[in-house]
């Protein structure tokens, strides 16, 4: 056929396009009101007659390697679910896509699956169906009200519905070079305040000394969470609030700015090559980062020899704040689809591997269950070879395991997004941190916004 | 071109509708016409059905993330052009363009024009070697390139460290995000080209080369007076092309602002395809994210047109 014919049913297809889009009818909200009767039998005591739910059905688990143990575990305390539970375990940085797949066929989707929670709370919201089923439902609130103070709350939506479980939590604390600090003589500072002051002292006795990191890792659960700076705080369900010149903000950006002029930060990503040389090299007098790191990052950094020189100490606070806070860095949940046949098996599944004795033994993370928490510190965080002799891993890790700040939460909005590519400047030199927050403020007021809800940028 | 046979065949096309024969004149089965048939249903499927379907999501609204047929009207296409990131991708990707063309442009033709010039064994080896980058795709070029940018790591390193280079942070920045995809995207596309332009430039006929000895050309005269100018259609093809496909990175940005995570200098949208993307995740909305391809199918549908009537890249004794 000729071009001209080709041309002419291109133009008549971008024509009627064009024209039933000014006379199509409004869109039926059917799928939703189908969506909100589910929820509602769901809430009412069961009917039999009208149970969409199967309790022999089989459940499909999506992990990564590691949670994998987790599942197994659960598999051998409960034999008998053994045919029930599939296992999968692709990377679950393709959930979020996956999702918007299954959404759309209306099938496939995973009855359990183990991510962040930003990315579970953005399942959670229209544009993805509501994908978590809510858990107040299938999980008895006395053991959800036993999970660490603020640990639920990136898992709990603004009107009640809790959407996942936690399954870790990382607070931050202080290592320490012990033999440098005892030769040294310096006392482990406790406020912000005191670390200034040493970190003075360090600079100028001992020129070349690292006294800790401010790279863009979570720099914003490390530093901002930490004063209770409100970044990127919930305030409703359609409202996030965004001050960066809120008192507990400035004064981080000042400390940094006057740290980092003294030389001793190391800004560098923690599994950056270079980091290994510095280490190697014994150039270190304290490094800040989260509990996890002591069994991750550590070994890797000082091998055997450094078994017996590290000490841990909790993270710093400001003077005029009354107790600790801490952001996490890190910390993934368990959510269970709203589309599963067998909550039964999926919730029973999600509490074991979030609370078991025999998981939380295993786990490289701290736990977020409280009960658990004494056993993951005693039975795994303190037996770990690098602790000198004078430290109190103990002790440090229960004083941080109940200060989680939230104020600072993650998804559908997404801090690292705005603050990576800025602080980033930082890291090269050419600015400094007060150079960046008027950026970052806007950044973040458009990645609010941009992820559809509204912004407030005053108080708390 | 009319000729008797011709007149002959409109007169017996009215004899076919009417009466139904078996034909008095032999059917003419062109078999070029077959090979083409594969080519055509792959295109449909995969280039002028999305195409189609983009089309339709662009006017459909995707509030729960499924499509709303022709629901949203302009809506997506205002939202995509009011977005302020939108133009700033653009932004990046035209200048991420000019360089990436220029540079691959001098790359490829200027290295094929030497290559044209040796007759040895160096000469072959050189031409493999400089071929083999253009044989790995994007994403395995970007994951390769974090590893040789790590001044610790890499195996160059040791010219690295002689710049001064202790830590990837020292020269790797947000600002010259544009420098350094150029010299990935350089990598990936030369070899290709280089292959391409080398046997187009041995292709001029004997006698021409031959001809321009007897005059006295040297090798050089003979590469760029004799030679080149045989090529220069292509050439220009291959500029067109490149324009279009660097307006259209994705992979390697993509790879690299994941891969890198939190010390990333390639922000989460820095390309068109990536915004769209983000758009599609973010917010569920397909028809964004539509939008955001049909700009990009505009820049290559011109091009293309451009091409086909302007370069003489598709010349052929029957069509002149």
């Amino acid at each position: 056929m000729s071009k001209n014919v080709w041309l002419k049913i291109l133009c008549v297809t971008a024509v009627l396009s064009f024209a039933i889009s000014a006379c199509g009818p409004q869109a039926t909200p059917t799928p939703e009101q189908v969506v909100v009767t589910e929820n509602v039998v769901v809430t009412a005591t069961p009917v039999p007659t009208q149970n969409p739910y199967d309790e022999n059905a089989p459940i499909k688990v999506w992990v990564d390697a590691e949670r994998a143990r987790s599942v197994d575990l659960f598999i051998q305390a409960n034999p008998e679910y053994k045919d029930m539970i599939q296992i999968v375990t692709d990377d679950r940085g393709t959930f979020i896509q996956k999702l918007l797949l299954y959404n759309n066929v209306g099938s496939g989707w995973p009855d359990v699956t183990f991510i962040e929670s930003p990315n579970i709370r953005l399942s959670a919201t229209t544009q993805y169906d509501h994908f978590p089923m809510d858990l107040r439902n299938w999980v008895d609130a006395s053991v959800i009200s036993q999970f660490a103070p603020g640990s639920m709350d990136p898992c709990t939506l603004p009107d009640g519905t809790v959407i996942c479980m936690r399954n870790d939590i990382a607070p931050y604390v202080l290592f320490i070079n012990a033999p440098k600090m005892k030769e040294w003589g310096y006392a482990v500072p406790t406020t912000w305040e005191e670390y200034y002051a040493l970190a003075q002292t360090v600079a100028k006795d001992h020129p070349g000394t690292i006294f800790g990191q401010m790279n863009s890792y979570a720099a914003e659960q490390e530093w901002f969470a930490n004063s209770q700076c409100p970044m990127l705080q919930p305030v409703d369900a359609t409202t996030y609030r965004v001050n960066l010149s809120s008192p507990n903000c400035t004064r981080v950006v000042t400390l940094l700015d006057n740290l980092d002029k003294l030389g001793v930060m190391w800004k560098l990503a923690p599994w950056d090559g270079s980091v290994y040389t510095m280490f190697a090299n014994d150039s270190w007098l304290m490094w800040n980062g989260p509990i996890w790191e002591a069994g991750f990052l550590f070994p890797g950094y000082l091998g055997e020899a450094g078994n017996g020189k590290v000490s841990v100490a909790a993270f710093p606070k400001w003077a005029d704040q009354t107790s600790i806070s801490s952001g996490s860095g890190g910390g993934g949940a368990w959510v269970m689809s709203r589309h599963t046949k067998n909550p039964t098996l999926a919730a029973k599944l999600i509490v074991f591997v979030t609370t078991d004795l025999s998981v939380i033994k295993q786990a490289p993370t701290l736990t977020a269950f409280q009960p658990g928490q004494e056993t993951w510190i005693k039975d795994v965080f303190a037996k770990l070879p690098l602790w000198s002799t004078d430290a109190d891993p103990i002790g440090v890790a229960q004083a941080m395991s109940g200060t989680i700040w939230n104020g600072i939460m993650d998804g559908p909005p997404i801090t690292g997004n705005v603050l990576y590519p800025l602080w980033d400047k930082v890291i090269s030199g050419e600015k400094t941190v007060a150079d960046i927050m008027p950026d970052m403020q806007t950044g973040l007021e458009t990645e609010v916004t941009k992820s559809g809800y509204n912004v407030v940028t005053t108080g708390p | 071109m009319t000729t008797s046979a011709n007149v002959v065949r409109k007169g017996n096309i009215l004899e076919r509708f009417r009466g139904g024969t078996k034909g008095r004149r032999p059917f003419r089965f062109n078999l070029a016409t077959m090979l083409v048939i594969p080519y055509v249903i792959a295109v449909t499927l995969f280039s002028f059905g999305p195409f189609v379907v983009a089309l339709v999501f662009s006017f459909s609204g995707f509030s729960a993330g499924k499509p709303e047929l022709f629901q949203a009207g302009f809506k997506n296409y205002i939202a995509v052009f009011s977005d302020p990131q939108f133009r700033e991708a653009y932004w990046n990707v035209i200048r991420f363009s000019v360089m990436a063309t220029i540079s691959g442009f001098i790359g490829s033709v200027g290295i094929a024009l030497v290559l044209s010039l040796t007759r040895d064994r160096i000469g072959t080896l050189a031409r493999s070697i400089f071929f083999l980058p253009g044989s790995i795709n994007g994403a395995a070029l970007a994951l390769i390139f974090i590893f040789m940018l790590e001044p610790t790591v890499s195996p160059f390193g040791f010219i690295l460290r002689a710049l001064g280079w202790e830590k990837i942070s020292d020269y790797v920045k947000s600002s010259n995000a544009i420098l350094l995809m150029t010299v990935l995207r350089f990598y990936l596309t030369t070899g290709g080209w280089i292959a391409i332009f080398y046997s187009a430039l041995e292709s001029v006929p004997i006698e021409l080369v031959e001809a321009a000895k007897i005059d006295g050309c040297g090798p050089w005269q003979l590469s760029w007076h004799i030679r080149r100018p045989v090529i220069m259609g292509f050439v220009w093809f291959m500029v067109i092309q490149l324009i279009a496909q660097n307006m259209m990175i994705f992979g390697e940005p993509y790879i690299i602002n994941t891969a890198l995570g939190g010390t990333s200098f390639i922000s989460p949208y820095w390309s068109p395809n990536m915004l769209g993307s983000f758009y599609t995740l973010r917010l569920g909305n397909f028809g964004m994210s539509a939008v955001v391809a049909l700009s990009q199918v505009l820049i290559t549908i011109s091009s293309s047109i451009f091409i086909v009537t302007k370069t003489g890249a598709f010349t052929t004794q029957l069509t002149d």
